[in-house]
């Protein structure tokens, strides 16, 4: 996608990645690896601490899309898991998107999307189609 | 028994999986996700914003393809992967209808293309997801990558 004419969206904070809400998310998701869930075993894989799962962490950011396109939907969305995001990390949600000219507004908007943390790093990236 | 070829497991589809969705899983997903969107609970406001009933938040549809379908233990096993060392590296989600509440889904995933290079293994999966009247009304797609042991980390 060309990132000329892309409008900058406003970057949203996730809300912090708790080792309680992944526990609640592995039951959520059925996802129960135990690199998400028990520390102990997140270390013996070679991690610092646990992981969150990536499907939590593009769930969470889902809200940023309906925050900046109200009463549109989704049509398409894309992530890629860039990065390992471990709990109590702060994150936020960025994105552009193209801009709608006036005489066409109820066409789709294309966009893309980050996770970042706090220094600017990239976690996860995508892109979007809103309808 | 002889590890299988990349080329031999494309095409390798999953039991297809039925599955309901329903008000309270749409409200404990949107809770553990940490989304306060009242969409997920407020079945007058859906309505008003054009749909059938509430609707399922965007990436539930993973997590029923996780609980209701194949599941990360089963795609391991029959693609030969280790499920200590495979990530889940890519998703993507392309809807041609709404997932509301409601909603009897049938799910059907494949491998669709598998990849071995480098002592990486990477497999692209596909779950299409049709309604009672047969129709799609969503395609999931997911990358998965094993990495051996000891790749740096």
């Amino acid at each position: 996608m060309s990132t000329e004419s892309m409008v900058p969206l406003p970057s949203l904070p996730l809300p912090v990645i708790s080792l309680s809400r992944i526990k609640d998310y592995a039951q959520a998701s059925g996802d129960f690896n135990p690199i998400h869930t028990d520390p102990e075993a997140a270390l013996l894989s070679g991690f610092p601490g646990v992981i969150a799962h990536g499907m939590l962490v593009m769930g969470m950011a889902g809200h940023a899309l309906a925050e900046w396109f109200p009463g549109r939907k989704l049509r398409f969305w894309h992530a890629a898991f860039v990065d390992f995001v471990f709990s109590e990390e702060r994150l936020y949600v960025c994105g552009s998107c193209h801009s709608v000219p006036p005489d066409r507004l109820c066409d789709p908007i294309e966009g893309v999307w980050t996770v970042t943390d706090e220094a600017g790093r990239i976690k996860l990236s995508g892109r979007f189609i809103m309808a | 028994m002889e590890p299988s070829s990349a080329e031999s497991l494309v095409g390798t589809v999953f039991e297809a999986f039925h599955c309901r969705v329903d008000h309270l899983a749409i409200r404990a997903f949107a809770e553990a996700v940490g989304d306060p969107n009242t969409l997920y609970s407020d079945t007058d406001k859906a309505k008003h914003c054009g749909y059938r009933d509430i609707p399922a938040p965007p990436s539930y549809a993973f997590a029923l393809e996780m609980t209701a379908g194949p599941g990360q233990a089963e795609i391991c096993r029959r693609l030969g992967l280790n499920p200590a060392q495979t990530l889940h590296v890519r998703q993507s989600f392309e809807w041609h209808g709404d997932v509301c509440a409601g909603d009897e889904l049938t799910g059907m995933t494949s491998v669709v293309s598998a990849l071995f290079r480098n002592r990486m293994k990477t497999f692209s999966l596909e779950t299409k997801w049709t309604n009672r009247e047969s129709e799609l009304v969503l395609v999931s797609r997911s990358q998965l990558a094993e990495y051996e042991r000891g790749h740096g980390q």
